[in-house]
């Protein structure tokens, strides 16, 4: 299923910070992940990733390292306390938003 | 395709430093996202096109990594640092104008400007030269550090009235401090240099760190080195914290207060037996700095003479100008005292929490550092600011013996303050460079044969 894009845009910092609070992770990682969590309907591409991985270290909410891992030396990311700050407040954020926009579909359902 | 994927991408980002980290990581990708389509079934010239379509627009990608690895300045620290350099101006040109003065007050302060603009001269360019590359050389600089200080003391044990404090040639001297202290970053790249090498790496970082506190505390230069020990101390407690030798905690740090203990008595022990030896008679240097620590021995009048200054000082304002005559010159390390004695106290917090402040500000842009290499050369560059501070403010209480220390950018002598501005460069120089770099930073000095060929 292919989602409106700017739909998911907007919370993909979220969802990006959510992947590396349970576990380090490096770039190729993520995406996969995040496409077979959201069961293919997040197909993030690797340009608009990096992007946000990089302005997230720069405001110090993710740290970075290098780490071998079958063969190949890979760039990982770990999430800071600023990092697990920002994202708590951005699913507050968003299940608030969520449930807004579930009442107002209920609504329109009840007086369907 | 990925290649030129890869090249456009770069195209975009202006600052170059940042391309080799930036490759590598993209590079790994599309040959992650290669391997998965060939495992697939596509064949390695469909799999390549297909990975490069899925990594998006090479030239907004591009555009947006290069908004973020930009050389940046830390314009709040220089306000902070000009700041501070007006303040130390007006006080020195006050000076110039007491009728206290005194002839090596008058020579100290009179070049006092100089000085700062040498200074800022001094930061200016380390800020810009990057100082990974100067990380690149630090084993070499450190080696040359070390073998200087060794010739200082066989010169000592040779000539009588060698200066081991002072090097130079002709009419150019500067203080043997200015060295010392500068090895404290360099020591930090060392440490970085041999991290990931285990136990090997943790014995060749002791070694860096121990045998230059040794050479100082043989040449009696004690304050040097008790700077020089607990800087490197807590660059090593960092390095160790951070897993960098992958030995077992506990065993290291055992390791590191071992040696922080050892060292000094080691060296106690080969100046009681030995010390004689120099012509400037070691021993009779380390009696005295003893004595310095009994409260009612007579070498210990100065102490005294800065608490009786300090507790008449008036909250603003010139106390008295009886005691101002029985002050010591009020060089590098009495300043404190002579701001309290002829501006008042209040004035004297306030240079000290200004300057307090200055380093806090500093610590804290460090602390946000994510380079490995930039965060321990940093550390090293504020411990010597903060010990400085510590005990020039505890020695002008009278609560500490006295020692050879400065406050940081206010005390005057011309080492002491291209050393302040020096090491404020390299802080400039590692928050410069934050967003260029990524936690590791590749700090192999070129080959010989590749300079050559450049």
């Amino acid at each position: 299923m292919a989602l409106d894009k700017s739909l998911v845009s907007g919370s993909m910092t979220m969802l990006i910070l959510k992947l590396i609070s349970e576990r380090d992770m490096y770039g190729y990682e993520m995406i996969d992940t995040l496409r077979q969590r959201s069961n293919h309907s997040f197909e993030l591409k690797a340009g608009t990733l990096y992007p946000i991985l990089h302005g997230l270290e720069e405001k110090g909410m993710v740290r970075s390292y290098d780490k071998e891992f079958a063969g190949k030396t890979r760039k990982y990311y770990s999430i800071t306390s600023s990092g697990m700050a920002q994202l708590e407040e951005r699913t507050k954020e968003w299940k608030e938003y969520s449930d807004a926009v579930r009442g107002v579909l209920a609504l329109e359902v009840s007086v369907l | 395709m990925m290649e030129e994927y890869i090249r456009i991408l770069l195209e975009q980002i202006r600052c170059k430093k940042s391309h080799k980290y930036i490759e590598s990581e993209i590079r790994s990708h599309i040959e992650d996202q290669i391997e998965e389509n060939m495992s697939r079934g596509m064949d390695p010239e469909t799999a390549e096109r297909m990975a490069v379509n899925s990594m998006g627009d090479p030239v907004m990608t591009g555009t947006e990594l290069d908004m973020i690895h930009r050389p940046q300045m830390n314009i709040k620290l220089i306000v902070m640092i000009a700041a501070i350099s007006i303040i130390g101006v007006l006080i020195h040109s006050l000076m110039l104008h007491d009728s206290f003065l005194q002839p090596e007050t008058e020579m100290i302060s009179g070049h006092y400007l100089r000085d700062v603009i040498i200074g800022l001269c001094v930061m200016t360019g380390i800020c810009f030269v990057d100082y990974s590359v100067i990380a690149r050389f630090s084993k070499l600089i450190g080696g040359a550090i070390i073998a200087l200080k060794i010739l200082l003391i066989v010169k000592s044990l040779i000539e009588v009235n060698s200066a081991v404090k002072w090097i130079g040639y002709g009419g150019i001297w500067m203080s043997w401090l200015l060295f010392d202290m500068i090895y404290i970053p360099i020591f930090g790249a060392i440490v970085y240099k041999n991290s990931r090498q285990g136990r090997k790496g943790l014995i060749k970082s002791f070694m860096w760190m121990y045998i230059p506190v040794f050479l100082e505390l043989l040449s009696a230069n004690m304050t040097c080195a008790l700077i020089m020990l607990i800087s490197m101390t807590a660059q090593m407690y960092l390095a160790i914290r951070k897993g960098w030798f992958g030995e077992s905690y506990k065993a290291a740090i055992t390791a590191l207060v071992s040696g922080d203990v050892a060292t000094p008595s080691i060296a106690a022990s080969v100046v009681k037996a030995f010390g004689s030896v120099f012509p400037t008679n070691t021993f009779n240097l380390y009696r005295d700095i003893v004595a310095g620590f009994i409260a009612n021995d007579e070498r210990n009048y100065i102490t005294g003479m800065l608490r009786t200054i300090n507790k008449a000082a008036l909250l603003f304002g010139d106390s008295s100008s009886e005691l101002s005559n029985s002050m010591p010159a009020a060089d590098n390390q009495y300043m404190l005292t002579y701001i309290n004695c002829h501006y008042g106290i209040m004035v004297g917090i306030a240079v000290c929490l200004l300057i307090g402040w200055s380093l806090f500000y500093m610590f804290r842009s460090l602390i946000k550092q994510n380079n490995q290499l930039g965060l321990i050369v940093g550390t090293g560059c504020l411990m010597i600011f903060i010990l400085n501070l510590a005990l020039n403010i505890l020695i002008n209480l009278g609560a500490f013996p006295i020692m050879e220390c400065w406050i940081p950018f206010i005390s005057a002598g011309g080492s002491c303050i291209v050393l302040s501005y020096a090491l404020t460069g390299i802080l400039l120089s590692i928050y410069r460079y934050k967003n260029v770099y990524p936690s590791d930073v590749d700090v192999k000095m070129p080959k010989l044969k590749l300079l050559l060929e450049q």
